[in-house]
């Protein structure tokens, strides 16, 4: 009997521990769930093209802006020599069809557009163009705080896509990505005297 | 007669408990002190660049709010989303944005809330290292201990909007709760403190000894031991029903 009970003691003191540590387990997950809760369906979505973004570093693209001959485009991210110390960083490099080429490297942009070109398209060029790490960092902002980005579901090209839609001084920016995959479609670029529209071909590869 | 003594009793020995602790008290009201004027005085001394630019004190006692603080808010105030690739906010564990959101809940602005939550919390962590260290010290050594915790150097980040405080004094309450026997106690506060930061994880070991030396083969102390590892688990299991990626 004794010896029953010393067997039954161990015993009844697991079966305690895993149901109080069951518990505890359940207790801080439903603790997470209701009092935190889950992002909403149009968050998690941007949050995912954010990260299709991510596997491009080349973006060919054409655009169209306003009643101007449509020109060719290619973004291309690579790794360059530093502008200020050693070593080399990211940079991204867009050459136009017409001749002007922008580059961008730690946050300095160069250009040779020329300055008569509307104040919105220079500063919307890149997105424009359709690169990917500018693009997405414009999306990310404003995922992360959780503004001034809304998604609809449309169709382009003739696909069904999602259009990634905000605001940026004044501009507004709608980047369509296909519901499939989440692959770049378009970029669309309005504001006051500037309607712009470029065709995105994406193209995955490595570098930067 | 007995009634009228009760009261009076519970009240002198809560005044005692507190009279032998003034020293606690006061080593943390002053460091708090020094806590808050440093940042008021960083505030009004303009110059603000760098790591202090001027984002961060566009509002009173927003340097306390800072840098890591501004991710907890946000999970206060807007919950988890991942961005692969980019900084986002499943890096910073649930338990202090929760208790931000429910202080929150009353009215009370996030800045505010976070920095009262970690003074008291501080408040509380002291007396807990100091009841922890009261079985193993004598009562002096204990107290000293306690007075140069409040007084150490980095420990302004107690004041600030992190959830440092509350890991510290909710595992040290665990700590406590273990040594006076209260298993499923210990085994709630340990959880917490994982909740908090996952370096919660390591007040299992001290529980752990404790039991052992206690030779307590009872189900509330091995529950204590597993508390917190089981709320570490839950962290990520929590992350796949919201974000869809455990190992967010």
């Amino acid at each position: 009997m004794s010896r029953a009970r010393a067997l039954l003691g161990p015993a009844r003191a697991l079966v305690v521990a895993c149901a109080a540590t069951l518990a505890l387990g359940t207790g801080a997950f439903i603790l997470q769930a209701a009092a935190i809760g889950r992002p909403s369906a149009q968050d998690v979505l941007a949050g995912r093209a954010v990260r299709a973004l991510l596997h491009y570093r080349t973006m060919w693209s054409v655009e169209r802006i306003g009643s101007r001959p449509a020109v060719h485009v290619v973004c291309r991210q690579v790794f360059a020599p530093a502008l200020f110390g050693g070593g080399r960083q990211r940079r991204i490099v867009v050459a136009r069809g017409d001749g002007a080429r922008l580059s961008e490297q730690r946050g300095l942009v160069w250009s040779s557009l020329q300055m008569l070109e509307p104040p919105a398209l220079r500063s919307a060029q890149f997105a424009l163009a359709g690169c990917p790490r500018l693009l997405g960092a414009k999306l990310a902002i404003r995922l992360t705080a959780r503004r001034g980005l809304r998604a609809f579901g449309v169709r382009a090209d003739g696909v069904p896509a999602y259009d990634l839609r905000f605001d940026v001084r004044g501009t507004r920016f709608d980047y369509f990505a296909s519901r499939a995959g989440l692959i770049p479609l378009a970029v669309r670029v309005r504001a006051d005297g500037l309607r712009a529209f470029s065709d995105l071909g994406e193209r995955r590869d490595t570098g930067a | 007669m007995l009634d009228a003594a009760t009261p009076r009793a519970a009240h002198s020995t809560a005044w005692e408990w507190l009279s032998t602790r003034r020293q606690i008290l006061t080593w943390w009201a002053g460091s708090r002190a020094l806590v808050f004027g440093t940042a008021l005085a960083l505030e009004l001394a303009g110059r603000h660049y760098g790591l202090l630019g001027p984002k961060i004190f566009h509002r009173p006692l927003g340097l306390l709010g800072a840098w890591d603080g501004q991710w907890y808010v946000e999970v206060a105030t807007r919950g988890y989303l991942l961005l692969p690739g980019r900084q986002s906010d499943p890096a910073f564990f649930p338990l202090y944005p929760i208790a931000v959101k429910l202080l929150g809940a009353t009215g009370m602005p996030t800045l505010p809330a976070g920095i009262l939550i970690s003074n008291v919390g501080f408040l509380a962590a002291l007396l807990a290292l100091d009841a922890v260290g009261r079985a193993y010290l004598p009562a002096a050594d204990a107290r000293r201990a306690a007075v140069l915790a409040a007084v150490f150097p980095l420990g302004y980040v107690f004041s600030m909007v992190y959830p440092e405080s509350l890991l510290l004094g909710l595992g040290l309450l665990a700590v406590v709760a273990a040594q006076r026997d209260r298993w499923f106690l210990a085994a709630l506060l340990a959880a917490f403190a994982t909740l908090a930061r996952p370096e919660g994880i390591f007040f299992a070991l001290p529980i752990a000894q404790i039991a052992f030396e206690r030779r307590a083969l009872r189900g509330g102390a091995l529950a204590a031991v597993l508390a917190a590892p089981t709320a570490l688990l839950s962290f990520p299991l929590y992350l796949g029903w919201a974000l869809g990626d455990p190992y967010a």
